[in-house]
């Protein structure tokens, strides 16, 4: 995969003391507090963080999105230097798609069912890529297909998003969202709620495409093990703040901010033992309503 | 730290309660009810008043006739002026409000309760019950309901309770429908499966457990059928099937008008503007029900 | 520690198994057309056999689709099967919930993955506690009340939760109410069917360390359903894994993870372990 990459390797995205609003009746309420962010090119940065912590709401500004009762109360998003919020509709189309890549979490529902997925994946070269002829679109959709690791990209092109797994539409929502070769690829929630061997060959796919192109890679999850099999740093997001930011191991290892001890703490581990068994097994007085049922 | 430590610290951030405490309750129902519903719903309140209180609104007597000269223009005596008869055309419309709210609060209330009655059993029964009593309403359903009014009205001969009776009856199969799709979306849920682990009856877990949740179904469904029932009661009184003269009411009285429309407008008029307004109102106040009771209800 | 109502296993030496499961098989889509010809159908289950003995917690695990939860469902009584036995304590065990004795229904709880969708949305909290209690003990008003309370304490959520509709309290709190609701009949047998697995990682850790006080302070059995192994390997004495409805591997769990047999436990366990980096 080729993509320009300037000799600066100044950071591709970088957000500054950003404060997001929603309103709640009469008032706004602030999401994302102050939160400052820097990725640079080529990284993986996981993001982990609970329901409600607003990981999804900068995945959605980092996309360029704007919504009704939501604002941006201070600070800025910038992409590759650009302003998102001083960028016309137009411009972030362009962004969209071309240069920043998103596989949402339901990779499943996001493909258009009535669509083949040549279609698919056609039309977003169609719209990213208009310099491409029709014989290169369909030659750069097979190879982007073969690069998710599907083993017959002739076959699969010509088929509908329902005639695969779920781990394979998942893997075509991910095509997707590469298939223009952009520089930034966000990844919301892809592997919440599927199986362990679904979620590994997703993760195994993505340490393949990080090695074979410098695409940056933000992976949204609250499971941090996902995570550490990916990013080269895991920063955990918490009520609107990034509590703790640092390399994958050392996240894991030694967490600092009490809340990102508690949820390394909490991450079922096959290498360790349940953190509270000792508690429990002392029986002491936790639950004294069921002892006087 | 101390395994035991992080152990409370889980359950103490457990325990924290969610951010925004969505209320639900009356309460929350009323604050979330949009503005145009709430002025029909006061517009509602005033026809309920006055009708409740049109023998003490109410200039004259409804059926009295010739208390003014034939087709008088409104005057300060007479509002709305005098019918053919002499009859005061305000307060027939004022009592016409009375067997207008009545009747199709009455068909309303019959249509939403057998409706409802059937579309829970239906629900919950499944399989072959439910699949003859819904080609069976379907059929029923497919007879267009003014033909079938009228057959059962003109054979049955006018009165307050056939009319009633029909209108509320009539509207039994799409009612039964709206009412059970609404209760199989809660059927398979876990807390239906999980009444059923306990054991509880069939008819335990319909009126505990579904019904409650079919609340605001039928609270729109009656709100619909309120407004279709106007329409209807009037449209059959219009044709001369509807409550019994002296009765006044909305339909009969257009009908009535009808013939000496040149002479004057106004005793068609006002219970025409009456029917459009109860409709309008009615409808206000059950799309901002609807809306009010979110699209999980 | 343990509460005296709570002796599942007192004065036997080597305990007989609380449940069996002889060659259970169950099928999907027996539903009929309207004309009578029948659906597709096709194996959920196949002759599973499997004893969970008093006091023990036996995983099962497997991936969507795996059968797991159609076979807690087939042990609540909630769905049939279309071949085997089932034993419990000894008798064999009506298929339907409601040809079950109350005892039996009451001893057999059952926990869904969806707090959402077990709590009654239209119902208090309180009511929703209160329910087996009036079902199965016959409890006043006043006396399920005072029950109710002591139960919220037991799942660590304070007593005004009572008064609250399920969608005024937080996912873990949700299905923390769910468990007070099971732990109301006072069950020998827990069936847990994902429950942990709609929840936020520490709301989970959370949920988990309750339910693992609350079984090491009962003696309660735990049939625990789960796709993550490592949730299973902290709170299991065996794990049985299910793949395509049929049972690869029962064992013990340090066996299980030292020297995993069948070749679907193998791959299984190798997705749970990081590839690249050691945790």
């Amino acid at each position: 995969m080729t993509s320009s990459i300037p000799s600066r390797r100044a950071p591709l995205v970088h957000v500054e003391r950003l404060t997001v609003e929603y309103r709640q009746g009469g008032t706004w309420r602030p999401v994302i507090r102050e939160l400052d962010l820097t990725i640079g090119r080529g990284e993986a940065v996981g993001l982990a963080g609970e329901s409600g912590c607003g990981k999804s709401t900068l995945v959605s500004l980092l996309l360029g999105e704007t919504r009704p009762g939501r604002r941006i109360a201070a600070g800025a998003l910038r992409v590759d230097g650009h302003d998102l919020s001083t960028l016309s509709p137009a411009q972030l189309r362009g962004l969209r798609g071309r240069r920043i890549g998103f596989v949402p979490q339901n990779g499943g529902t996001s493909l258009t069912p009535t669509r083949r997925v040549a279609t698919l994946l056609e039309d977003v070269l169609r719209a990213h890529r208009p310099e491409l002829a029709a014989p290169a679109r369909r030659a750069r959709a097979r190879e982007q297909l073969a690069a998710v690791g599907f083993p017959d990209p002739d076959g699969a092109l010509q088929r509908f998003p329902h005639q695969f797994s779920g781990g394979q539409q998942q893997r075509i929502a991910l095509a997707l969202a590469l298939v223009s070769e952009p520089e930034l690829l966000l990844l919301d929630e892809p592997t919440t709620g599927q199986d362990a061997q679904i979620r590994r060959a997703l993760i195994d796919l993505l340490v393949e495409i990080r090695r074979q192109s410098e695409v940056t890679i933000v992976f949204v999850s609250h499971d941090l093990l996902t995570l550490s099999d990916l990013c080269d740093r895991i920063d955990i997001m918490s009520e609107g703040r990034i509590v703790e930011s640092n390399a994958t191991a050392a996240v894991l290892a030694r967490p600092v901010h009490p809340y990102a001890r508690r949820l390394v703490a909490a991450v079922p581990r096959l290498d360790a033992p349940p953190p509270w068994r000792n508690g429990a097994e002392r029986g002491d007085g936790l639950l004294p309503g069921v002892a006087t049922l | 730290m101390s395994d035991s430590k992080i152990f409370a610290e889980w359950i103490a951030a457990a325990s924290v309660p969610p951010a925004r405490p969505r209320r639900s309750g009356t309460r929350a129902f009323l604050a979330r009810l949009p503005r145009a519903a709430r002025v029909a719903a006061l517009v509602l309140l005033v026809y309920a008043l006055v009708s409740a209180l049109a023998p003490w609104l109410a200039p004259f007597s409804p059926a009295e006739i010739f208390v003014g000269a034939p087709f008088e223009p409104p005057s300060a005596t007479h509002f709305l002026g005098t019918d053919a008869l002499g009859r005061d055309v305000f307060s027939r419309v004022l009592y016409g409000g009375r067997t207008a709210l009545l009747m199709a609060g009455g068909a309303a209330l019959l249509t939403t309760a057998v409706g409802g009655a059937l579309g829970l059993v239906l629900s919950y029964c499944g399989g072959l019950a439910d699949e003859i009593g819904m080609r069976f309403l379907e059929v029923l359903a497919s007879i267009p309901s003014v033909i079938l009014a009228l057959l059962v009205v003109g054979a049955l001969g006018p009165s307050i309770a056939v009319v009633v009776v029909t209108v509320g009856l009539l509207a039994v199969p799409s009612s039964t429908r709206v009412v059970r799709a609404a209760a199989l979306a809660f059927v398979a849920e876990d807390f239906v499966l999980a009444a059923r682990a306990r054991g509880e009856g069939r008819l335990a877990i319909a009126l505990r457990e579904i019904l409650p949740n079919v609340a605001g179904t039928l609270l729109v469904e009656f709100s619909i059928r309120t407004g279709w029932a106007v329409i209807l009661i009037g449209a059959l009184a219009f044709l001369g099937f509807g409550a019994p003269p002296p009765t006044p009411d909305w339909g009969a009285m257009i009908n009535e008008g009808r013939g000496g429309l040149d002479a004057s407008i106004w005793p068609v008029v006002a219970p025409a503007a009456a029917i459009a307004a109860l409709v309008l109102t009615v409808n206000l106040l059950t799309d901002g029900i609807a809306r009010a009771l979110g699209p999980a209800r | 520690m343990r509460p005296a109502f709570y002796s599942p296993n007192a004065g036997a030496p080597a305990p007989l198994p609380l449940l069996t499961l002889e060659g259970v098989s169950a099928r999907y889509g027996q539903t009929r057309g309207l004309l009578g010809r029948p659906g597709a159908s096709a194996d959920v289950l196949r002759q599973v056999s499997l004893s969970l003995h008093p006091g023990e917690t036996l995983a099962l695990v497997g991936e969507s689709g795996s059968g797991k939860s159609t076979l807690a469902r087939i042990v609540a009584g909630l769905q049939p099967a279309s071949g085997g036995r089932i034993c419990y304590r000894g008798g064999e065990l009506p298929a339907d919930a409601h040809k079950r004795s109350a005892d039996l229904r009451r001893e057999i709880q059952i926990i869904f993955q969806n707090p959402d969708s077990s709590l009654n949305r239209r119902h208090r909290i309180g009511r929703t506690i209160g329910r087996p209690l009036e079902l199965f003990f016959g409890l006043s008003a006043r006396e399920r009340e005072k029950r109710v309370i002591d139960l919220l304490h037991a799942v660590r959520l304070p007593e005004d939760y009572a008064w609250r509709y399920p969608e005024e309290v937080s996912g873990g709190e949700r299905q923390r109410v769910a468990l007070a609701r099971a732990l109301a009949a006072q069950p020998r047998l827990l069936l847990c069917d994902e429950i942990v697995s709609a929840l936020d990682v520490s709301v989970q850790a959370s949920v988990l360390a309750l339910l693992g006080t609350i079984k090491a302070q009962t003696g309660l059995s735990l049939l625990f359903i789960t796709h993550d192994l490592a949730v299973a390997r902290w709170f299991a004495d065996r794990i049985a894994v299910l793949y395509r409805g049929e049972l690869c591997e029962v064992a013990p769990v340090e066996e299980l993870f030292a020297a995993p047999r069948h070749p679907y436990t193998q791959a299984l366990l190798a997705a749970h372990r990081p590839s690249t980096r050691p945790f």
